[in-house]
């Protein structure tokens, strides 16, 4: 048993899977949003992210 | 880790205190139902998972509200969990939840703390409890509960979470998107259906909705088009221009304009905006300190005249020093030195300066530029609602009225309630402008008269803060009336257009005008249309991870376990496996975990729907078993909740070998729990020599249940067990320290015995050690060689199964400690 505190970021089960799906897609947007699910509470931060892509094709010039 | 006790107060069917103490190996709770056996295993899960497994997994939350308290525990107090634990080393480890009002409460040793040490790794391991209603989360669940449970099974809680969350996000897409992205996406779906439903633009029509693959192309074709409608070349805006007159030509003739809230162009809102920014610059304090200090230099302006005057005067005094050079009066010396001494007074006063001429200029120009910002921002703004004001008149109601037809007086309605609200406020734009010129002037008059005053500055700065105010009024209220007039902005230019024939071309001048949000609308729906592609994509990889994660010996393992239930009398229709469901063209179907069965040979549909309940039953008991083990985890115990529900004496009796195997070849601690006496005695006959530790709820009251300690075996049986290993010849080595061992536990047996029968005084054998035993025989008067003879039991070693080095096991010895157990036992009984 490790006497420390969770790490940050996902754990090594969830890059497995990062990976795997990285695997399958190099598609920006799919990119983005895995790097997003993999920090805080995905359903949140995962929202959080696809709305900012699309304000980011809404504000370019 | 291991367990060493559980302390609950409060929680669930726990009110008073109790603590259990749990043997290393194999601990087992006989209860009737309903007398707190669950609770135990909950008592676990809150300590070590903050919720338990009844409570994550139910269909209402709001039905357990609360339901960790005990409504019979003193409100005052905090209901608790507590554990104490011990490391491979030994080290002792005490772990401590309350439940509080405000939520749960950590401990460790004492101390609070946020979170577990282990809770990284307790996130991806398999949880070490086997319970009923988990079984029928796993197998008795509908798909895609069965494949959370199974998920949380393997490890793969994040994993699960992560690709629930896409999920989510790639079957919704819109209702996370901004307003604006929904309003380009419905622009650009009007747009296509447009096109496409003119011969001539329906190719464009198809080619844009291609999206960004088709864009180029489309716009390709609605300029050649464009071109031949205005038999020119041109390309762009010009085109867009020549179209525009075009259709306003035509259109003329039914009706020229629009009722719609005009859009300022990108580089007319730049100029509005920057108009503004200056106008607001303007409108400052320091506006007015800056004509003040003008003002107040104007006063000075005669004594400069003086100084000038006099300069002059003093030397044309040096060619004719006796007559005044002005009205040639003669001077004498004292006229000449007043004159000197003015002049350098006056020097000294005024000094060099600002040249208040500039001042005066470039105040005067930013007057200027102050009116033009004006008049440029209002006639800007005003442009806005400057169709709708001409659509309002009398004449232009009637001819829109008879255009836009019967049915459709709401439409009219809101033409007429946007005019008449915009009306005013267009009005006061154009008259707070005219005041700002106005006022601008009279102080640009004063500059030129040298005349200036603080007065009129002041009432400049006064109608320029009015003028913002009231064009932001105006700005207001256009905003909120201009989604109010699409629909009637569309119906009045499709009835202009269906009379003028220019359908086209204001269908051609529309999408031609809005290439830049077409593009950014096609983008976004490629966006959107790519999260089709990332569910399947994630849909594959969590496929494959919960496959690979099913055949790395999960269901090796599930089966070995399987087969060691199973008995040689079952019907052929067992379990053959785990996998996830695929389509015919082999992907993987989301969420969808497989249990397969065959019978004689022969794979049926699922396990789930073949197997008998006992069956199933067997299969998620193997599967929690098989996790837990394979699963790297904090843990070294198993806690096993009346596993045998719905089993016949065979597999029970087959169930007991799983137990002894978890503890001897797995090196599990097992506590065991179960609703059948006899079943627990079995298993205590079938594990007689783990030596475990037994426990009987014999009742439960409102304070809790009763709980009871009861002995392994009894002391005879030992005797005789441990004086019959002595006497086989073929005993190994092992064998016979078992025997010592058997011995040592009687002799604490036999020693609680007395303390109970001669001292009235209640004691666990478990918790005694050799001097424990030589105090209790001694107070209780036992002569002193016996004592001596009975504690000898104690001097190989405290733990049979880890001899000290130069152990030998000893016939005689074992012999000699029966003999010393007997003179005890018989001792007990004559006394």
């Amino acid at each position: 048993m490790s006497i420390k505190a969770g790490d940050e970021g996902p754990t090594k089960t969830l890059r497995a899977f990062f990976d795997r799906v990285a695997g399958l897609t190099d598609h920006p947007l799919h990119v983005r949003l895995l790097k997003a699910a993999g920090k805080g509470e995905p359903q949140v931060a995962l929202e959080r992210e696809f709305k900012k892509a699309i304000e980011e094709i809404l504000d370019e010039a | 880790m291991r367990l060493r006790s559980l302390s609950v107060a409060g929680f669930r069917g726990f009110n008073s205190p109790r603590t259990i103490e749990f043997d290393d190996r194999l601990t087992v709770i006989s209860a009737p139902n309903s007398h707190g056996k669950t609770s135990i295993t909950e008592a676990f899960e809150l300590l070590f998972y903050g919720q338990t497994s009844k409570v994550a997994t139910a269909d209402s939350r709001d039905e357990y509200k609360d339901s960790y308290r005990n409504r019979h525990y003193a409100l005052e107090d905090a209901p608790y969990v507590q554990a104490c634990c011990a490391e491979a080393d030994g080290t002792e480890i005490t772990f401590r939840v309350e439940i509080h009002d405000s939520g749960i409460k950590r401990f460790v040793d004492g101390g609070p703390v946020d979170a577990w040490p282990f809770e990284a790794e307790l996130a991806n391991a398999a949880r070490p409890f086997v319970v009923q209603h988990a079984l029928k989360s796993l197998l008795l669940a509908a798909p895609t509960d069965r494949f959370k449970g199974f998920a949380r099974l393997l490890g793969l809680h994040e994993v699960d979470m992560v690709h629930q969350a896409l999920v989510n996000l790639c079957t919704k897409p819109d209702s996370h998107l901004p307003q604006r992205a929904k309003k380009l996406l419905s622009e650009l779906d009007l747009f296509v259906g447009r096109l496409k439903s003119i011969k001539e633009t329906a190719p464009a029509g198809k080619a844009l909705a291609k999206g960004s693959a088709g864009i180029n192309d489309a716009f390709a074709k609605l300029q050649k088009r464009s071109q031949k409608l205005v038999r020119e070349p041109l390309e762009g805006e010009e085109l867009v221009a020549a179209l525009v007159t075009l259709r306003n030509a035509a259109a003329a003739k039914v009706y020229s304009g629009s009722v719609k809230i005009g859009e300022l162009s990108t580089p007319d809102q730049g100029r509005s905006s920057a108009a503004a920014l200056r106008i607001q610059g303007f409108a400052a304090e320091e506006t007015i300190e800056e004509y003040a200090r003008l003002a107040a230099a104007g006063a000075t302006d005669r004594l400069r005249n003086e100084l000038t005057l006099l300069g002059v005067g003093l030397k044309l005094l040096e060619e004719s020093p006796e007559r005044c050079p002005l009205c040639r009066q003669g001077l004498d010396e004292t006229q000449r030195a007043a004159m000197h001494a003015r002049h350098d007074s006056l020097v000294d006063d005024l000094g060099a300066g600002p040249d208040l001429d500039l001042s005066r200029t470039q105040f005067a120009t930013r007057l200027q530029h102050l009116v033009q910002d004006v008049e440029a921002h209002a006639q800007l703004l005003s442009s806005r609602s400057t169709e709708l004001i001409n659509a309002n008149t009398p004449e232009n109601s009637k001819k829109i009225s008879g255009l836009i037809g019967e049915g459709h007086e709401h439409e009219l309605f809101l033409i007429a309630a946007a005019g008449a609200a915009i009306g005013p406020h267009h009005k006061k734009l154009s008259e707070a402008s005219t005041a700002v010129s106005l006022a601008a002037k009279v102080c640009t008059d004063a500059i030129h008269k040298k005349a200036e005053s603080v007065a009129q500055v002041e009432e400049l700065v006064r109608v320029t803060a009015e003028y913002l105010s009231v064009a932001t009024a105006y700005e207001t209220v256009v905003a909120e009336v201009e989604p109010t007039l699409e629909e009637p902005s569309r119906l009045l230019q499709a009835a202009v257009d269906v009379q003028a024939g220019t359908t086209e071309l204001s269908l051609l001048i529309e999408v031609l005008g809005s290439r830049y949000n077409l593009g950014r609308a096609t983008r976004i729906r490629e966006a959107l249309q790519s999260l089709k592609a990332l569910r399947k994509h994630v849909d594959q990889a969590v496929g494959q991870t919960m496959e690979d994660a099913f055949s790395n010996k999960l269901t090796q393992a599930v089966m070995g376990w399987y087969r060691r239930i199973r008995t040689t009398g079952d019907p052929d229709v067992h379990f053959s496996g785990f996998s996830m469901e695929r389509t015919k063209t082999g992907k993987f179907k989301s969420r969808r975990v497989r249990v397969a069965a065959h019978s004689y040979g022969v794979e049926l549909a699922s396990a789930v729907s073949s197997l008998s309940e006992s069956k199933l039953n067997a299969l998620g008991l193997c599967m929690s078993i098989a996790t837990a083990l394979g699963s790297p985890g904090p843990w070294d115990f198993i806690v096993l909740d009346d596993p045998i529900q719905s089993w016949d004496d065979d597999h029970e009796i087959q169930f007991v070998n799983v137990i002894r195997r978890l503890v001897e070849n797995e090196n599990r601690q097992i506590i065991l729990m179960s609703h059948r006496d006899s079943w627990i005695d079995q298993v205590v006959m079938g594990c007689r020599s783990l030596n475990g530790r037994r426990y009987h709820i014999a009742g439960y009251s409102q304070d809790g249940p009763v709980i009871t300690g009861g002995a392994w075996a009894g002391v005879d049986q030992r005797l005789r067990e441990a004086l019959g290993i002595a006497s086989d010849l073929s005993a190994t080595p092992v064998r016979l320290q078992h025997a010592e061992e058997e011995l040592r536990i009687t002799a604490s047996q036999l020693a609680a015995e007395v303390a109970k029968l001669k001292l009235a005084r209640s004691v666990g054998a478990h918790s005694l050690n050799k001097e424990r035993v030589r105090a209790i025989l001694t107070e209780a008067g036992c002569d002193a060689k016996l004592v001596d003879r009975v504690v000898a039991t104690f001097n190989t070693t405290d733990d049979a199964h880890h001899a000290p080095k130069g152990y030998e096991p000893n016939r005689e010895r074992i012999r000699q400690y029966h003999g010393a157990l007997c003179d005890l036992k018989n001792w007990i009984r004559k006394s």
